[in-house]
């Protein structure tokens, strides 16, 4: 228990980070805590600190794979729009938002769980169960894709916080 | 430029992004290559971008996905009002039909009066058979 205590207090900003992004602020709220009620049921692995940080990561990741494929069975899609009416700032992440739904899953929580999470390549490569060659790759096929996706976009042109 | 070239030059590229990539992610890299990386006006570009992309999803933590939530908040609203819709209709349609049927078959408004002031008697017999011993009471009597 004292395990899951410290546990959390070190990482729930980062897994939560994480999950919104995938599932939205509300349901994220409920996976990271789902995620650390899980760690209480059962025993945190004897490693260094990254190697429990991507075994957290790795928890959250199952639970937003599981909670994706039962909304997508409930026909809860997730639709996102422009708005011309938004601010600047909140219509680029808008834009973000719709260029990471592009992304392959994978490539996704690759790149979140490095720009979300803050993880190293070792352990993404161990919360994804990727070879660290790989994780090296999707990175960076998915910031290539999302840099041609915010480019192109109305939000990338020059008079954006994009460029 | 050959295709070959091209395919080479490609491939460098992306290598070179691979190594200020890892430059920004705070891994372990070779200065040399990272040297030889940053030469390239392309990859400086890219390194420039990777930092304003990781700017931009900072920014998505501060900002809820409002849209994504309010679909969904909309959904599970709408659930609610159409059970409450169901419910007021289910109501209206009870009290009309209720309306309808009282006034096409109203109930005939009878009186009925009883009497009790005891002026009342019952009436005089038209016949009277005395009750004799031994004889069947019960026989018919022709005519009757």
């Amino acid at each position: 228990m004292a395990d899951a205590d410290v546990l959390f207090t070190a990482h729930r900003e980062g897994i939560f980070r994480y999950l919104c992004r995938i599932v939205g602020s509300e349901d994220a709220r409920e996976l990271t805590q789902e995620v650390f009620l899980r760690v209480t049921r059962t025993t945190a692995p004897q490693t260094d600190e990254g190697g429990r940080r991507a075994w957290l990561f790795r928890i959250a990741r199952n639970l937003a794979l599981n909670h994706v494929r039962d909304d997508r069975r409930r026909g809860e899609t997730v639709e996102i729009t422009g708005d011309p009416a938004l601010p600047p700032t909140q219509t680029l992440a808008l834009a973000l938002r719709e260029a990471l739904d592009r992304l392959s899953p994978v490539d996704r929580d690759v790149f979140l769980m490095r720009e979300a999470g803050g993880l190293t390549y070792d352990e993404i490569s161990f919360a994804c169960q990727l070879t660290a060659d790989a994780v090296r790759s999707r990175l960076h096929r998915a910031r290539q894709q999302l840099r041609d996706t915010l480019r192109t976009s109305p939000e990338g042109r020059s008079d954006s916080p994009w460029r | 430029m050959t295709r070959d070239e091209r395919r080479a030059s490609a491939e460098l590229n992306e290598k070179s992004c691979i190594v200020v990539a890892a430059l920004a992610d705070g891994e372990p890299i070779d200065p040399a290559a990272l040297k030889e990386a940053l030469d390239d006006p392309g990859v400086r570009d890219y390194l420039v971008d990777l930092i304003a992309l990781r700017q931009s999803v900072g920014r998505m933590s501060a900002l809820p996905s409002v849209q994504w939530r309010e679909r969904r908040s909309f959904l599970s609203r709408a659930g609610w009002m159409a059970a409450a819709a169901a419910v007021a209709i289910s109501l209206a349609g009870g009290y009309v039909a209720g309306q309808r049927t009282v006034q096409g078959s109203a109930a005939p408004s009878v009186e009925t009066f009883v009497d009790f002031d005891g002026s009342a008697s019952a009436p005089k017999p038209t016949r009277v058979v005395p009750l004799r011993p031994g004889v069947n009471w019960t026989e018919k009597v022709e005519g009757q």
